[in-house]
């Protein structure tokens, strides 16, 4: 479980805004970048270049 | 994250099992035991504070931090790294996260301490890393970074071995004191630390420390810079 005093300050590594906790706790979101960063056995993988691209919001590369 | 990064993880994945072992050897042990003691002087961490260890790895120093009870998090590139740091950290108050220096996924002023063990070494951009590790750093609190000292002979042995295809020491970046003291983002303090080799007795090593602090000298395997963020 993602505990809330990490959830506080963890931030989108790209914008350093914050990122949103799933509902089902399967991953972490940063709407405006629009890309899902998954937590693995309950570690949060939060690397770019390892993040889901959400819809509506792909870039080229 | 660029590639040369996805490829240092893997690098490490691998790399678990004889990076603790390392540190059960009589010689080993003594590394740590001083590492240790430098990286306590250094940071002064203390209860209920809110600490980054960024590059934890297998969390050697992560398990020394969190015995004074702050609450530790630790990033580091590989996940099965990880995976041994919150076995060592079981009991404490430990949040593990997958990240890369250069790029950290914290807000600004999150953290009271943040310090970083033998990671720089292996980025290129050192200058980005220690920019964001002072970024999530609250004004008044601690930044620590050691690294790999160029100026003594451990790196000689390592720039060696790394000639001779060691896949871990060929992707190292050796600085010396001078090159961290003018990284540091506000003014900071240099030490450093191993004053003795990895074939010194170990009976003879514990004087060879002592007599190199004493003289305070820039060769020591472990650099260590350390500045208040204002």
């Amino acid at each position: 479980m993602i505990n809330k005093e990490l959830l506080d300050i963890l931030a989108c590594p790209q914008c350093k805004g914050p990122v949103k906790l799933q509902a089902d706790e399967s991953g972490l979101v940063c709407e405006p970048c629009g890309l899902l960063y998954e937590i693995i056995d309950d570690i949060p993988v939060m690397l770019i270049d390892k993040a889901k691209r959400l819809g509506g919001h792909e870039r080229p590369a | 994250m660029t590639t040369d990064q996805a490829t240092e993880g893997q690098l490490f994945d691998d790399w678990p099992d004889r990076y603790d072992t390392w540190f059960t050897t009589p010689i080993g042990k003594l590394v740590k035991a001083y590492e240790a003691e430098l990286l306590i002087e250094l940071l002064a961490p203390q209860p209920d504070e809110l600490i980054l260890d960024v590059g934890c790895g297998s969390g050697v120093f992560t398990a020394l931090v969190g015995a004074v009870r702050p609450a530790l998090v630790g990033l580091d590139l590989s996940l099965p790294m990880l995976r041994r740091a919150e076995a060592k950290a079981v009991g404490y108050r430990f949040a593990a996260l997958v990240g890369t220096m250069t790029r950290l996924p914290f807000a600004d002023q999150s953290f009271d301490r943040v310090y970083s063990m033998t990671a720089l070494e292996f980025v290129a951009d050192a200058r980005s890393a220690i920019g964001e590790m002072n970024r999530v750093t609250r004004p008044g609190g601690t930044v620590v970074v050691t690294t790999l000292n160029s100026l003594s002979p451990w790196a000689v042995r390592r720039k060696e071995k790394a000639a001779a295809g060691h896949s871990l020491f060929a992707n190292m970046t050796f600085r010396s004191p001078q090159e961290m003291s003018r990284l540091a983002s506000s003014p900071g303090t240099v030490k450093t630390a191993i004053h003795f080799l990895k074939d010194t007795d170990p009976g003879q090593a514990a004087v060879l420390e002592e007599q190199g602090r004493l003289e305070q000298k820039n060769t020591g395997a472990l650099v260590a810079l350390c500045w208040q963020k204002q």
